[in-house]
């Protein structure tokens, strides 16, 4: 099954309740990788590295190139914010760097703001944001992979001045992440319709995949009959495509002649 | 309205961004150095991020002020000299067939709020310009749409007041207008508003106030003594194009006072190719950009018989407006 989007979560903690949601069910060992339905999971480890690591693992499974999304989903302590609130990244700084990106804005969630990755757990939490210590990592690496639309990361706040970070429990993660279990399923599938626009816009058509098989092409020429079959839809006239799709016409044609029996039919448009 | 709005750092403190940020209040907002780090990233979509915009506040260095292309505007022909100057990056409409989403890698608005300093280079311009020249702020944005946030005429009319042997064009497609209205008029500031035929407008205009709309915008500042120019640009070539504009030419001309119409344009739909070819990609799928189109030193126009359609649209034209009224877009 097509993976549309990949989820990587630092602790075995987080990703047991995100296992749940998505009714996942355990692919590989290590790294531990879940998988449900158009959704895999990825077990990174804590910090940057892991998070950028398990990325480019996932990443290399795609073999198929296809557009995917990713979310990293986990826990984040914060100055002021309660515990249990969500905390989409808006901005995310590098500490030890200085460094900052910023995920596109655009899915709909009012709780953003900015986060701050680091690289030891931070207990005083000197400024009013969120902290982690994995997104920065998986942005940069994600990005690399994919659109920046489509890399978002999400925390729920765990700690903060109140309530110190050593009084999280097993139990207590479990209860962040069911509390905002709704808002994580309509994220997800935000995203995932998102990337669905953005493959829809991309306009890959049948006929081309049956041309490029069929005929050789050169560099040049697969462009070109990419962007005329394109054409017949944009027009759509794409049944139109068929009477060149037949086995005796492809049989004779080369790619210079394939070419130019795309562009006829498509000068009388308008 | 806006998906957020980022500030740069120079100009958080500055009192237009505290007064255009009290009109968005719920809006997020995040900080940033420089406005390039967000809007000039790879990797960016334009087409997904048009469908929730954010705004860029940003200071605005270099070269303000510029000349515009041969042929570009209304000064063609006269003594005068055009330039262009563009306090904002990107438009709040859709029309598909516009250079912007070609230009741009991000469909995020820039608003770049050191006017004085725009005023300066205009100033500086002037002082160097020969009477009638023109100064365009229309270029990589619509100068009234978002008028209520930006404040923009509000900012930029003065200087010209203080200029009146100098133009200053406002192009837009918005009814923006209130502003203006609640303002005396001045005589060297047109409102240029661009049109389509209604069925063109409906298919590639999206988010455009409506013909009527717009119409009824210039109207009113034509009543209220605002010069007043139309833009019927981009001309595309379709089924039945001169009735289109027949239609249309009849409907602008039988509103508007066409005795006081400032100046009347036609010019042809055309990009740099390597615009062309990003906008193509972001729609494959548009049968406007799917049409046979022929490519001239670098620019890419359609291919169908655009010289003679112009030369038709200019003769039905001429029989509203004087000559002297009348340009072609280069």
């Amino acid at each position: 099954m097509e993976t549309e989007l990949n989820l990587v979560i630092a602790h075995k903690l987080e990703a047991k309740p995100l296992i749940a949601l998505f009714d996942m069910r355990q692919i590989s060992r290590d790294p531990a990788i879940y998988e449900g339905s158009k959704l895999r999971l990825i077990v990174s480890g804590q910090g940057q590295h892991w998070a950028q690591e398990a990325v480019n693992f996932l990443a290399q499974q795609n073999q198929a190139q296809t557009i995917q999304a990713w979310m990293n989903i986990g826990i984040a302590g914060h100055q002021t914010l309660d515990l249990g609130r969500p905390l989409l990244a808006n901005k995310i700084i590098n500490r030890s760097s200085g460094e900052a990106v910023y995920p596109a804005p655009l899915l709909a969630i009012k709780q953003v703001g900015e986060l701050h990755t680091v690289d030891e757990p931070e207990l005083n939490y000197p400024q009013n944001v969120a902290y982690d210590m994995e997104a920065f990592g998986f942005f940069q690496a994600a990005t690399a992979h994919t659109n920046l639309e489509l890399v978002q990361s999400l925390k729920i706040i765990s700690d903060n001045l109140a309530h110190s970070a050593d009084r999280i429990t097993p139990d207590k993660v479990l209860q962040l992440f069911q509390t905002n279990t709704d808002l994580i399923n309509s994220l997800v599938a935000d995203l995932q319709s998102l990337r669905a626009r953005m493959i829809e816009t991309q306009l890959d058509t049948p006929e081309f995949a049956r041309f490029s098989e069929q005929v050789h092409l050169t560099a040049t020429q697969r462009v070109q009959v990419q962007r005329l079959c394109q054409r017949y839809y944009a027009f759509g006239i794409q049944q139109r495509l068929s009477e060149l799709l037949t086995p005796n016409t492809l049989g004779t044609l080369n790619g210079r002649e394939l070419v130019r029996r795309l562009r006829l039919p498509l000068l009388e448009q308008e | 309205m806006f998906s957020s709005v980022y500030i740069e750092e120079a100009v958080r403190d500055s009192a237009r961004v505290r007064s255009i940020l009290q009109r968005i209040p719920e809006v997020p907002r995040i900080a940033i150095q420089q406005y390039g780090e967000v809007f000039n990233r790879a990797k960016q979509n334009f087409r997904l991020q048009k469908q929730q915009p954010a705004l860029i506040l940003a200071h605005k260095s270099g070269r303000r002020v510029l000349p515009t292309p041969e042929g570009y505007g209304f000064e063609s022909g006269s003594a005068g000299k055009g330039f262009y100057f563009s306090h904002m990056l990107n438009c709040v409409y859709d029309c598909r067939y516009c250079f912007l989403q070609g230009m741009f890698r991000s469909a995020n608005y820039v608003l770049f709020v050191n006017y004085e300093d725009f005023e300066q280079d205009i100033e500086a311009t002037i002082a160097h310009a020969p009477a009638g020249s023109v100064f365009y702020s229309g270029y990589d944005c619509d100068s009234l749409a978002l008028e209520p946030v930006s404040a923009f005429c509000e900012s930029f009319l003065p200087c010209f007041q203080r200029h009146p042997e100098h133009f200053l064009e406002i192009r837009t497609k918005s009814t923006q207008i209130r502003f203006l209205l609640e303002r005396e008029p001045l005589a060297n500031c047109v409102i240029a508003m661009s049109f389509s035929p209604q069925v063109q407008s409906e298919q590639w205009e999206h988010k455009v106030p409506s013909i009527a709309k717009r119409l009824d915008a210039l109207v009113r500042l034509q009543n209220a003594g605002w010069p007043v120019a139309l833009r019927f640009e981009p001309v595309i070539a379709q089924t039945n194009t001169l009735s289109l504009y027949k239609e249309l030419f009849e409907l602008v001309f039988s509103q508007l006072d066409r005795r006081r119409i400032h100046s009347a344009s036609l010019g042809e739909f055309r990009l740099p190719v390597d615009y062309y070819k990003k906008i193509v990609k972001l729609y494959p799928e548009e049968p406007l950009l799917a049409r046979e189109t022929q490519l001239d030193d670098g620019m890419v126009s359609l291919a169908h018989e655009q010289e003679s359609l112009l030369q038709d649209l200019e003769t039905m034209l001429l029989a509203y407006i004087e000559p002297e009224s009348y340009y072609r877009c280069a």
